[in-house]
């Protein structure tokens, strides 16, 4: 057996020893690390969700944690979230490098304790918050129509650091790189939809009360909105993640026409991925878990970056306008009026309104509208034309006309059209401002099928609706379906009492329909 | 020496295989059960001989059942394990005490499951796995069971297991099957929901590696709640509940085998439940109709002034605002009586009544008849103008009738529908309704049904629900105003 000398023996005793060493900044420096934070001073602070200690202005961040994410909040403003990540070289451990060149540098090279990386000595967080939109009395309100995402895979990119260091070092000139195993992501209406609205509902845009006829022209915006491109930023596996994002957005009135294109790009806040226990020995013990924590912050990630791209919009000054945009009120106003021809002979029966009746054919879907002169002169809602192409007329007999639009009044959903033909049997609009309640009343049109053309259904007025100084509204119990827009609501002798504008729907709701009273026509359209 | 030991090992091998080489098809095993319990092995019967059952022998887990009449059946499972070759246990000790089934009796009420919501937080929800079988035999009693640290905490506000033991329950007779909607009332139904709030799953299968199937079973801890069908509480009650042990393999996989062992567990609560005194009495309980038959009689004053027509019948008419909801009702006095249903008014903390001039006022509770769901209302308002009661006891087919109410939302307040009376119907607990086409909607009870000239004929009570139904609603005869609540105008 060999006998190995005692010299060789002390040498590898003492680089045993220093191999149990790991170097001065590790054991040296401190957990806790005082970081300068720079933020409005009516700001709040959360480290990790809680309220973190200061020291002399300073404040106390541990760098066990390698990534803390960090939240400057303030009422009536977003939320701005960034994540802080240890990343520069403790001093001494230069010390270390010096003192280790003797032993081959093998401290150094284990100098890796959390306690030898440092933060930077300043951040900044919430010095330029962003404002809440906030509806003013005169503002419309508005409403997420559709949030769907239509991205080319060119659009979809990403970028990835492997730590705070290179993403400190090469952020800016790092270009984002599109993913080759992405195909085109083409969503028609995604789970967003209901973030929008709740966040809309907080800035009062929404009415959240328990009322079926609040919405109008007057009153009510709607949106689409499109993610047309994404842009992912990560730092390492488990710390970092922040996203760009480009939305198309698409503002529409009442009737769902767009008025107004524009789109936003928009960064969201940075998130942290692992997640903020103070007891983290391993932060995901099984990848399963990793990857449920890891798409529940991208989610965030997708909305915060959407929740500025709303906020965005808001502010232009255009979307503003077009909230408090009044115009068509006073257009409506200002009408000049249209004389409607007499006729010798009027609808005097249920019965003989079938013949006057008419159904209004689109390529998507139809209404119904009821004779008003002997000429050809119609009345329906505003919204069976609205959005349509190609629509025709068709009689009780079968005959298509094209018609031309003479008048419309979108805030009343009412429109006047026209078509060539004589000799016509007119209905006869009574011009009572008096409803009656409980007074029997028909309903002629052409419910959920054209086929169904001029059907009638019987029922009674249930209510005559006034609220908040909106549209006034006739309330009945008749049957009316999606098709009967447009039609007639007539009384026994035939003469119209309104235009049937809308229903209730939902399962075990029933008999709860809705029209515009027959005077308003006259008033509205200022026809004589 | 090199082929003796070749040799060797080749008999060694044999040996190990011993169980397999013999070729046996079947082992016998002890079966120990109570006197009058049938043994069922995998669904079929199975008859000792000389004492011992037969078990197939394969790799599979075999179920053995033992079964009574009048009893829950008691179930557990044969797992074959390494330790001996793929043998069973050679005794099983099943059914040694079984649970006897609840039992309706005639002038019982019907008892059914609303919902099983499930509220684990994340140290509630336990796993116990034994890495196989012969290791569960030595080691269920010490082992620990280990917190799932991939669950965040569950919360559902129902499950499937309200449907299994509403399942368990028409068995035992306590949910009417018949295709009847008028069968549900106050004195003949009471209401169950039951919330898991511990879970510990346990699974010991048959290989430690390889999938030849093996056994589950649970532990539950769930609080059960009896409410009477306007949902307020009666009993509250705790359980902790074990599984039998239910076998998967081949053909049942582990999921569908959770789920057994959860409703097996649940439906041991269930009748643990159904046992306590409190349930059992609750269910016999009738003492409420002595109650309001003894009510005394309240007189109403009327005034000079009286609905007559559908227009004065909007005035008197109010919805009714509780909590979140609203019902509607109808003035019958000058000093501010109001009727509506009790339903309405059932659990609500906050109430108010709104006037069809939009005052709204506070309202005092002056009685309730939660049997025929009516009460009786007061609010300080003085001069009011009231609809008078029809005390007849006919209903004409036929007549037309108006509904006065506030369907579905506040801003549709005293809205008037018309219909005819499309019916008288008795119900189970043999009280008459009236059956009208009118539409009403979900905000229309506690309104009037009334007559052309404003008199009214009913309560608006209820109404069927569902794709493609309309024109069916139901109302209380205005008779059982007068009758039940014993008020004398």
């Amino acid at each position: 057996m060999k006998v190995y000398p005692l010299v060789q023996v002390k040498y590898f005793t003492l680089i045993l020893s220093l191999l149990a060493l790991t170097g001065c900044a590790s054991i040296f420096a401190t957990k806790m690390q005082k970081v300068e934070i720079i933020k409005e001073n009516d700001a709040t602070l959360l480290v990790d969700g809680k309220i973190p200690i200061r020291k002399k202005g300073k404040y106390l961040l541990n760098k066990k944690r390698a990534a803390i994410q960090l939240t400057a909040q303030k009422e009536g403003y977003k939320d701005e979230n960034i994540v802080a990540g240890t990343y520069r070289n403790h001093p001494l451990k230069y010390v270390t490098l010096v003192t280790s060149l003797p032993f081959l540098c093998i401290p150094m090279a284990l100098e890796k304790g959390p306690k030898s990386i440092l933060f930077e000595k300043k951040i900044t967080v919430g010095t330029n918050l962003v404002k809440l939109p906030v509806k003013s009395d005169n503002d419309k309100e508005i409403k997420m129509n559709k949030v769907s995402a239509n991205i080319k895979s060119e659009d979809y990119k990403q970028r990835f650091f492997w730590g705070f260091r290179s993403y400190h070092r090469r952020s800016e000139k790092r270009k984002s790189k599109s993913s080759e195993k992405v195909e085109d992501i083409e969503v028609e209406n995604t789970v967003f939809i209901d973030l929008f609205n709740s966040m809309l509902k907080r800035s009062g845009f929404i009415d959240t009360t328990n009322k079926v006829l609040k919405d109008s022209y007057v009153n009510n915006l709607l949106m689409n909105a499109t993610i047309k491109g994404l842009t992912f930023h990560q730092v390492s596996i488990s710390k970092m993640v922040y996203a760009d994002i480009i939305i198309d957005w698409e503002v529409l009135d009442f009737y769902k026409n767009s008025i107004y294109t524009t789109s936003t790009e928009t960064s969201s806040g940075q998130f942290t991925i692992e997640e903020n226990t103070e007891t983290k020995k391993r932060a995901f013990q099984t990848y399963a878990n990793y990857e449920k924590r890891f798409k529940t912050q991208v989610e965030r990630v997708i909305e915060d970056a959407m929740e500025y791209g709303l906020i965005e919009l808001l502010s232009q000054p255009k979307v503003s306008s077009l909230l408090k945009d009044n115009s068509e009120i006073k257009a409506e106003e200002s009408l000049s009026f249209i004389n409607i021809p007499t006729s010798a002979k009027y609808v005097s029966s249920p019965g003989e309104a079938i013949n006057s009746g008419i159904t209004i054919k689109g390529r998507e879907g139809h209404g119904s509208g009821f004779i008003i002169s002997p000429e050809g002169h119609i009345i329906t809602n505003y919204h069976v034309l609205s959005g349509q192409k190609d629509l025709k007329v068709v009689l009780n007999n079968r005959e298509e006309y094209d018609f031309e639009i003479i008048r419309e009044s979108k805030i009343h959903d009412l429109a006047l059209i026209k078509i060539n033909a004589k000799g016509l049997t007119p209905f006869k609009i009574s011009k009572n401002k008096d409803v009656e309640i409980g007074k029997t009343v028909y309903a002629v049109g052409s419910p959920t099928s054209t086929s169904l053309s001029q059907s009638i259904s019987k029922g009674i007025i249930s209510g005559f609706r006034d609220n908040d100084n909106r549209a006034k509204l006739i309330q009945t119990d008749v049957s009316v379906n999606s098709g009967n827009s447009g039609g007639a609501l007539i009384d026994k002798e035939g003469c119209i009492i309104g235009v049937v504008s809308a229903k209730l729907m939902g399962v075990g709701v029933e008999g709860v329909g809705f029209a515009i009273p027959a005077y308003e026509i006259y008033d509205r359209l200022n026809l004589k | 020496m090199k082929k003796s030991s070749s040799l060797l090992l080749l008999l060694l091998a044999i040996l190990s295989y011993n169980p397999i080489a013999a070729k046996e098809r079947t082992q016998k095993v002890s079966i120990n059960t109570a006197a009058g319990n049938s043994i069922y092995i995998n669904g079929k019967k199975a008859l000792p001989e000389k004492g011992k059952y037969l078990l197939p022998k394969t790799q599979n887990t075999h179920l053995i059942t033992a079964k009574r009449e009048g009893y829950l059946d008691a179930t557990t499972c044969a797992v074959p394990y390494l330790a001996n070759g793929y043998t069973y246990p050679n005794t099983f000790n099943i059914g040694l005490e079984m649970i006897p089934l609840p039992n309706k009796l005639d002038d019982a009420k019907n008892l059914r499951i609303e919902a099983v919501p499930i509220d684990l937080k994340n140290e509630s929800n336990k796993i116990r796995i034994f890495s196989d079988y012969s290791k569960y035999l030595k080691k269920s009693e010490k082992k620990e069971a280990k917190k799932r640290s991939e669950f965040e905490d569950i919360e559902y506000d129902n499950s499937i297991f309200s449907q299994r033991l509403n399942g368990f329950l028409k068995e035992v007779g306590f949910i009417d099957t018949t295709d009847k909607v008028l069968q549900n009332g106050y004195l003949n139904n009471l209401i169950t929901t039951v919330k898991i709030t511990e879970y510990t799953y346990n699974r010991a299968p048959a290989h430690a590696y390889f999938e030849y199937g093996g056994m589950v079973y649970t532990e539950l801890k769930a609080e059960w709640t009896l409410t009477d069908i306007y949902g307020d509480t009666i009993f509250s009650y705790e359980t902790t509940m074990v599984s039998d042990k239910i076998g998967y393999g081949k053909n049942k996989s582990i999921s569908e085998t959770v789920k057994v062992s959860i409703t097996n567990a649940l439906t041991k609560g269930l009748i643990e439940f159904m046992q306590t005194p409190e349930v059992t009495t609750s269910l016999k309980d009738k003492s409420l109709i002595q109650k309001e038959a003894s009510f005394s009689t309240i007189e109403l004053g009327l005034g000079a002034k009286t609905v007559s027509s559908l227009s004065d019948a909007i005035k008197s008419s109010v919805t009714i605002k509780a909590d979140d909801s609203h019902g509607s009702g109808f003035i019958v006095s000058n000093q501010g009586h109001i009727i509506t249903n009790f339903h309405v008014i059932a659990l609500a903390k906050d109430l108010k009544v709104v006037m069809n001039d939009k005052t709204e006022h506070a309202v005092e509770i002056v009685r309730i008849s939660k049997i025929h769901d009516l009460a009786l209302l007061r609010i300080a308002v003085q001069n009011s103008v009231p609809f008078i009661i029809s005390n007849s006891k006919e209903l004409e087919i036929a007549a037309d009738i108006f509904a006065v109410g506030s369907p579905k939302a506040e801003d549709l307040s005293q809205s008037i529908s018309k219909g005819i009376i499309s019916g008288k119907r008795r119900t189970d607990q043999g009280f008459f309704l009236m059956q009208i086409d009118a539409s009403v909607n979900s905000g229309n009870s506690g309104g009037a049904i009334v007559t052309k000239e404003g008199l009214v004929l009913g309560v608006v009570s209820a109404k069927l629900f569902g794709y493609g139904i309309e024109g069916i609603g139901f109302g209380i005869p205005a008779y059982e105003i007068l009758d039940r609540l014993k008020i004398k105008l």
